[in-house]
């Protein structure tokens, strides 16, 4: 239906003249249009009051056209110090540079030519640290909603001629700008082509956000588990395309996206790049244990006190059965309960204004989570369990891979509730079986785990140091592999020569 | 006659190892002491070396008949027999490995029911493990050996834990070495059979493989790591058990499993039970793909529909075998098939195609010379 | 579209097919701690059963003890009966010991061991004791102050006197080790009560899986000096010296020991080598300890003591027909025709025996 209408709008273009593109301009009360007496001539000029920076057309344009001696409209556009202007008698032209914040001046009551100057109102904000990817060290910049400050940001970062930018227009109603961004001679072709190939066939209406451009560019959207990396870091990007991967920005939003990706790279932050490589490999691991524990720790326990009853040593078996006499609910009942209390505090800090919201969120479950052990809700001991479950949970790099990890312990937990064991390691087999078919951009999810790629081990599970780094990931394919000559920076020398 | 596969679907070359151990070991390993013991006593660990032994010739038999004929089982047995005996043959190949999957998945459900779960009703697991199967083999044989590769990986912490009921350990039971006659250890090596089983599937996906030709080092070391492994759990188990007490165990890797006792859980064969599934998963994996791999070859038919009657095929067995004594006689008889194929009919089919293929060259030599 | 749809079907399978499996919720099941077999005149079999409960309000960290008992022909049976005088259903996953009078141990254990090997959900470390007299099951009920449970103390009570040294160790999976092993007897420990106190007060020595006699504390030590090696024990001996009667306390004592079999001659004549190295803890006599010479009488004493009990002890084994030493599985480890018949029957009782001990006593404590 719409595109039928958009399409009827376009043919109806075709046919109109000027006067009947500013004739529908005029419907908006916002399109202003006054008449201007340069040499005494009937001039006029029109704009979006909303779409035009009003200071610089009072100081920098005004000025010249009254005051200049111009008789014609190319005398005037000359004399008018902006570079982006032009003539144009094509009103569709005119159509989509009044909308980007065109002023429009022409002659008369029906004007087969006119001209659009550019002062188009930039609101964007500043340049801000990132709030959502924090670090403790490391660059504090953040992309903002404008894609020439994002890109800007980037080629600071790869001063290169071979830093590559495609752009296109997305999306029939909002015609949003996207940018593809990769280093020509690093990325893979294939890989390339397969995002702009993607990209350009989408043909969903609005794209409103990068992020959902990675959704629908995906390879396989009925999986739970992001393909792709979003980020708000520039230089995470600007380190991502180096390596040979693909990213693309769109304007108005402010994350960039990048692949191809594996599920390992989900759990390294850019941080683990800025500090010595042993504490950056602690961390990485503590994050998959996290992870494990996370995924795990709920339902094991439902499984345990459910149906293996046998693996509880002596010493704790008294423990348990005391923190869980009182209470009236099977264990995946309990479970649930705060697993949800949990869920649903972490929802509502997200909805908070601020960080404080989220802090206090957590605190406020450990509130509730008292009492209800108190009121004989829930156990103490799966309290802790849960708990430390969520705060586990949280230590993921990247927001969307942490959401799905909260959102996989579900099916696991009812899976223990109902065959305990046997049922978490069949959900395990299914998610990893999942996990192998999945592929980002058409390269393998779960490499370097399988296919086992040796060369990738070095910056998966932990970060070894800079001098082992010397060829870019395998999984990437990229066209120039080394990044430094190996033999030559790992030479050792004689003792004292 | 036989298109080469295509590159992307190709795998690399050292995961035969993976491919060769991850098929052997499975529901064998649970239990296969006490019918070793039984012939060969407490000298069991050199009838499972012994066997080891015999795997390795028999790869070796096997990158003979692949090599030659540069295809797989289909083509082999073509090449040999002709279009219809050798597509005949091929369908009782096929045939076996869904029966060879469907034992692993029946002896693994009678596991969980008689140690975990008694209620768990059989029809129910045999047709979610049928779902769950579909959705990996229709991943493709990629997804197949990336599941093999995984279900030897992750089952190696199960290993180490196998050490610790040396505490008990007695070795002196196993002395003096050598205390029974050949033909009993031979005996108790044909025994294992079963639990070796499993390596003839490097027929059909031999295709497969990237670099084909240099696998075979791989395939010997998979091989390898099988009978060390074997033989390991069988010192152990010795050392563990009295004879006696060992056939009054019908699963004497589960019952090692159980005196386990760690610091923050007791009775570790609950959690070696769960662990246990990733290593039968690659097992009936592979065998159903292969089962439906072979009918596509044989009647040029989807993958996928061959890959559903493999399925229903399975869940009927199992439910055809709802008690303890159908599944001991249909393992009894899969081993022995499975003896009679890998062992005795691979050598065999090695040396037809020698004279086959000499006879051919004969009278290729003829024509050309007339 | 397809695979979604067989993904969900499969999820909503596992919910149907498990909806009805029979949980064991750790609150919800009678966990059996310790249980006794006792013979009965009627029926043949008594066992009893402990496990911890706990009051539905208030005091929850207050565990306590529910007893339960039943007769019946077989072990299976009596488990069956027992579940009718439960409020929930009882279950063997925890159990950690087992308890047989003497009267019923007279008559053989097997058959009660057997199905509890055979049950999957009993692990094959619990304790095996035997009790003198005819009332295991009074030994669970006994009284044994607040907070005190005997499915908890019982158990404990007998592994510290394994750690310690005291017994030697063993448990149902070496239980039916020996019994199942034509080489080799098994032996339990020994439970007697007095007045509400359970003490441990020694050996009970198997023919196979018959009650046959039973050795006091300080045979239990030496057995298990001949049997095993041993780590950290604690024993008292009496020296003589110059006509003075004293007792030497030894700790940190480690023993070693070297079973060797002599076959050269027309019996087999079995050698055990023990080493002892130890510690002087408490002495009471009135020798002066560093001198070389007197701590090396007082060795000597020690090891003449230790071997000539020793060999009397084998002496005895072998005339009662058992093996709890693993004589046979020596003798079997170094012949190729070994028939457990001819050993039986023949060849034990014709074996000979020496014991030799070195002891080492290493120090004599901080003080003089």
């Amino acid at each position: 239906m719409l595109g039928r209408w958009l399409l009827k709008q376009i043919q109806d273009k075709r046919k109109e003249t000027l006067q009947d593109a500013l004739q529908m301009f005029q419907q908006s009360s916002d399109f202003v249009m006054h008449d201007l007496s340069i040499a005494s001539k009937g001039f006029h000029i029109a704009y979006f009051q909303t779409l035009i920076d009003t200071d610089r057309l009072n100081k920098d344009i005004l000025p010249f056209i009254t005051e200049s001696e111009s008789q014609t409209l190319e005398e005037i556009v000359r004399d008018i110090p902006i570079q982006a202007k032009e003539i144009t008698k094509s009103p569709n032209d005119l159509r989509k540079k009044v909308m980007q914040g065109f002023i429009v001046i022409f002659e008369g009551g029906n004007p087969s030519k006119c001209a659009i100057v550019e002062v188009a109102l930039d609101s964007g904000r500043e340049v801000a640290p990132s709030e959502n990817e924090f670090t403790v060290n490391g660059p504090q910049e953040s992309f903002i909603e404008s894609i020439d400050t994002n890109i800007n940001l980037i080629r600071k970062r790869l001063p290169l001629p071979q830093l590559k930018i495609k752009e296109m227009k997305l999306g029939k109603m909002t015609q949003t700008r996207v940018s593809l961004l990769y280093i020509d001679g690093i990325v893979d072709k294939e890989n390339l082509k397969t995002v702009e190939q993607r990209l350009s066939d989408i043909e969903f209406d609005q794209v409103i956000d990068s992020n959902s451009l990675a959704q629908m560019i995906s390879d396989n959207q009925m999986s739970v588990f992001p393909q792709m990396i979003n980020t708000q870091r520039p230089e995470r990007v600007a380190a991502a395309i180096a390596e040979g991967k693909v990213a693309f920005l769109a304007d108005g939003s402010p994350e960039a996206i990048f692949g191809p990706t594996t599920l390992v790279e989900f759990f390294s932050s850019l941080e683990d790049y800025y500090m010595s490589w042993h504490i950056s490999s602690s961390v990485r691991l503590l994050r998959f244990f996290a992870v494990a524990f996370s995924v795990f720790a709920t339902p094991v326990y439902v499984a345990v006190l459910t149906f293996h009853y046998e693996l509880i040593p002596r010493d704790l078996l008294s423990t348990i059965i005391a923190s869980r006499s009182n209470i009236p609910f099977p264990p995946i009942i309990e479970a649930i309960f705060l697993e949800l209390t949990i869920e649903l505090l972490r929802e509502a800090g997200a909805r908070l204004p601020t960080k404080v919201g989220q802090t206090i969120g957590i605190v406020g479950g450990i509130v509730i989570g008292q009492a209800s052990v108190e009121a004989g809700l829930t156990s103490n001991i799966l309290l802790i369990i849960v708990a430390l479950a969520a705060l586990a949970s949280f230590t993921t790099p990247v927001y969307q891979m942490g959401n799905t990890i909260r959102l996989i312990r579900f099916p696991i937990l009812i899976a223990a509730a109902f065959t305990g064991g046997v049922g978490i390691a069949f959900f395990a087999l299914v998610t990893i079986a999942h996990l192998l078919q999945l592929k980002s951009l058409g390269r393998p999810y779960f490499e370097p785990i399988f296919p086992p790629r040796l060369t990738d081990w070095k910056d998966a599970f932990v970060r070894l140091p800079f001098n082992w780094m010397s060829s870019r990931p395998v999984y990437l394919r990229p066209r120039d592999k080394g990044r430094f000559n190996f033999s030559r920076a790992s030479k050792k020398h004689d003792i004292d020569e | 006659m036989d298109n080469p596969i295509k590159e992307k679907y190709l795998v690399s070359g050292f995961l035969t190892l993976f491919l060769i151990n991850g098929m052997q070991v499975g529901m064998g390993v649970l239990s296969y002491q006490r019918t070793v013991v039984k012939s060969a006593g407490y000298d069991a660990w050199i009838s499972v070396l012994m066997a080891g032994m015999v795997v390795h010739l028999v790869i070796a038999c096997m990158y003979i008949l692949l090599k030659r004929s540069n295809g797989d089982l289909i083509s082999i047995h073509q090449q040999i027999f002709g279009k219809w005996l050798g597509n005949t043959l091929s369908f009782f190949a096929c045939l076996y490995f869904v029966v060879l999957g469907t034992t692993v998945l029946r002896g693994y459900i009678e596991i969980v029911q008689v140690w975990m779960f008694p209620d768990l009703p059989t029809w129910g697991m045999a047709i979610v493990a049928a779902a769950f199967f579909y959705y990996v083999v229709s991943g493709g044989f990629r997804t197949v050996v990336g599941l093999t590769f995984l279900g030897v990986i992750i089952p190696i912490v199960l290993v180490p834990i196998l050490l610790l009921p040396l505490e008990f350990a007695n070795f002196i039971n196993m002395l003096p070495i050598w205390k029974h006659s050949i033909v009993e250890l031979a005996l108790g090596a044909k025994e294992t059979t079963l639990s070796f089983l499993g390596f003839e599937l490097l027929l059909l996906y031999y295709p497969f493989l990237k670099n084909k030709e240099l696998t075979q080092k791989w395939a010997h070391f998979g091989a390898a790591m099988t009978t060390i492994s074997y033989t390991g759990l069988m010192v152990v188990s010795l050392a563990f058990y009295s004879e006696e007490q060992l056939n009054r165990t019908i699963w004497a890797t589960l019952t090692l499993y159980k005196v386990v006792q760690l610091p923050f859980l007791e009775r570790f064969e609950y959690i070696g039970i769960s662990l246990w599934m990733f290593l039968i998963v690659p097992n009936i994996a592979l065998a159903l793909w292969a089962a439906s791999r072979c009918a596509k070859r044989i009647f040029q038919m989807n993958q996928r529909i061959a890959l559903v009657i493999s399925l229903a095929l399975m869940v009927i067995i199992v439910l055809l075998m709802p008690t303890r004594q159908e599944v001991g006689l249909v393992d009894m008889w899969v081993g022995e098939i499975g003896f009679y194929l890998v062992f005795v009919y691979i050598p065999i089919l090695v040396v037809l195609q020698a004279i086959v293929l000499k006879f051919r060259r004969g009278s290729h030599e003829q024509t050309t010379t007339m | 579209m397809n695979k979604r749809l067989l993904c969900s079907l499969l999820v909503l399978l596992l919910f149907v097919l498990s909806g009805c499996l029979e949980t064991r919720v750790v609150d919800e099941v009678s966990m059996i701690r310790a249980a006794a077999f006792d013979f009965d005149k009627e029926k043949g079999l008594k066992f009893t059963v402990t496990f911890p409960t706990f009051p539905e309000q208030g005091q929850e960290q207050e565990l306590q003890q529910g007893i339960i008992s039943a007769t019946g022909e077989t072990a299976k049976g009596t488990r069956i009966s027992l579940n009718k005088q439960s409020q929930k259903p009882v279950r063997f996953g925890q159990l950690r010991l087992l308890l047989f009078s003497q009267e019923l141990a007279e008559q053989g254990v097997e058959n009660t061991v057997r199905p509890m090997y055979r049950d999957p959900s009993v692990g094959n470390r619990i304790l095996l004791a035997v009790v003198e007299g005819n009332d295991a099951g009074a030994l669970l009920d006994s009284d044994l102050g607040i907070g005190e449970l005997a499915g908890v103390y019982i158990p404990e009570l007998i592994e510290q006197n394994y750690d310690t040294s005291i017994l030697p160790p063993t448990n149902m999976h070496e239980f039916l080790f020996s019994l199942y092993n034509d080489g080799r007897d098994p032996y339990l420990p020994l439970l007697e009560q007095t007045d509400d106190r359970i003490s441990v007060i020694g050996t009970a020595l198997f023919d196979g899986e018959r009650y046959h006699s039973k050795l006091d504390l300080n045979d239990s030590f030496i057995l298990k000096m001949m049997i095993d090696t041993t780590r950290q024990a604690v024993q008292q001996f009496e020296v003589e010296y110059e006509d003075e009667q004293s007792y030497v306390v030894l700790e940190k004592l480690h023993s070693d020991v070297k079973r060797n079999l002599d076959k050269s001659g027309d019996v087999p004549v079995f050698t055990l080598d023990i080493s002892i190295k130890g510690a002087i803890e408490d002495y009471n006599g009135k020798m002066n300890l560093d001198q070389a010479d007197i701590i090396k009488e007082m060795e000597q004493s020690i090891e003449e003591q230790i071997a000539n009990r020793g060999q009397e002890l084998l002496v005895q084994f072998q005339e009662g027909g058992i093996d709890p030493v693993g004589m046979g599985e020596k003798y079997r480890s170094t012949t190729r025709d070994w028939d457990p018949e001819e050993w039986e029957s023949s060849l034990y009782a014709s074996a000979e025996f020496n014991v030799h001990v070195n002891v080492k006593i290493i120090q004599s404590g901080a003080i003089e």
